[in-house]
């Protein structure tokens, strides 16, 4: 749960959105903030945060489906 | 007539047959001349969000008795010319320019305040002996070119995601910026020239005998401590006799929002630095 509230704080403030956002949220497609500028930020944001790379293979939309979905991708890497 | 006049004045600077256009707001009258300022753009979309917090920044700037220069780089903005002709070098002898048209109309030393990649553009021309800079102002400043163009790349990846299209990687991006001239990247002609300058720009090396005072901004949603290459920079700096002022102000970050936005407490904070760096420094002029 400690990731899935970091995580959904990082989306908060690099979407500058404060509606609340559960596991079950679509971001891509659900999320209008969420345009291809915000994506950049928001890898950039988490590898800076969670000291973590993201390889051009893994981005993909289905990382950016839900919220739980990006949870789950971080989680693999940290 | 006051408000019109802190409004600023827009025009074309001519130089090296280039039209830049520059938005001069000139120093309150009623209040005593503080000095110059020579704001240096952030880059591509970021530089065209942050356009009104620049020139609120300036207005604020120019009520305490500053005049402010705000630039396009050449090929963006309203200047001349198009992003695909544009190079860093072009643009740092642009801006060379700007700065001492500025030097000649303010009769002093100029403030350099850069913005994201600007910060970079601002620390070139501060190294430079001749441009004679003891104070800067950055913000958010990008420390590493070649990170900051491949996020940058990262946006064609990312949009080619997005719209379902053939799924590119930044590698190949890269190669083909060795191979080909041109890259278009979210609506810009990227040229392979542009693209090696920027990447072989690091804060690191940065040297100046001039450069006195720094302030840092940092503005963030949410604040937390600066990344490990901020602080080691700042620390090597410090080491070397430069005042750098740090703060971390909360705000957003307006050149990457998909709205414009504003931070206001980013304005306040800069204003604020710069009237007690002036009230401090008897030497330069209007200072």
């Amino acid at each position: 749960m400690a990731l899935t509230n970091k995580i959904v704080v990082l989306l908060q403030d690099v979407l500058q959105i404060s509606q609340p956002l559960t596991e079950d949220s679509t971001l891509l497609g659900g999320v209008p903030e969420f345009d291809s500028m915000a994506v950049v930020s928001i890898l950039t944001e988490l590898e800076e945060s969670f000291g973590i790379m993201v390889d051009d293979d893994e981005i993909d939309a289905s990382i950016f489906e839900t919220v739980g979905a990006l949870v789950s991708f971080v989680e693999g890497k940290i | 007539m006051v408000v019109t006049f802190l409004s600023g004045t827009p025009f074309f600077l001519e130089h090296s047959s280039r039209r830049l256009f520059v938005l001069l707001v000139d120093a309150n009258l009623d209040v005593a001349f503080k000095g110059a300022i020579l704001h240096l753009p952030a880059f591509g979309e970021e530089m065209n969000k942050s356009r009104a917090m620049v020139v609120s920044q300036a207005r604020a700037l120019a009520h305490e008795g500053y005049t402010v220069l705000v630039p396009d780089y050449f090929g963006t903005g309203d200047s001349a010319g198009d992003f695909s002709e544009a190079s860093w070098d072009v643009w740092l002898e642009d801006m060379r320019y700007c700065l001492s048209w500025l030097q000649g109309k303010a009769e002093g030393t100029v403030t350099l305040w850069g913005l994201r990649l600007g910060a970079l553009m601002a620390l070139e021309l501060a190294s430079e002996a001749a441009a004679n800079i003891s104070k800067l102002v950055l913000w958010n400043p990008v420390l590493h070119g070649e990170r900051y163009m491949l996020q940058f790349l990262r946006l064609r990846l990312v949009n080619s995601m997005m719209y379902g299209e053939t799924k590119e990687k930044v590698a190949d991006l890269k190669e083909r910026l060795n191979q080909e001239s041109m890259l278009e990247v979210a609506g810009y002609e990227l040229s392979s020239v542009m693209f090696q300058e920027i990447a072989s720009l690091k804060a690191k090396t940065f040297e100046s005998k001039s450069v006195k005072q720094v302030l840092w901004m940092d503005v963030a949603p949410t604040i937390k401590s600066l990344a490990i290459p901020a602080q080691s920079l700042i620390d090597q700096w410090l080491a070397k006799g430069i005042n750098v002022d740090v703060a971390q102000v909360a705000g957003p970050q307006f050149w990457a929002t998909q709205e414009v936005s504003r931070a206001e407490e980013l304005i306040e904070a800069t204003t604020h630095w710069l009237n007690a760096a002036c009230s401090e420094d008897v030497e330069s002029v209007g200072c």
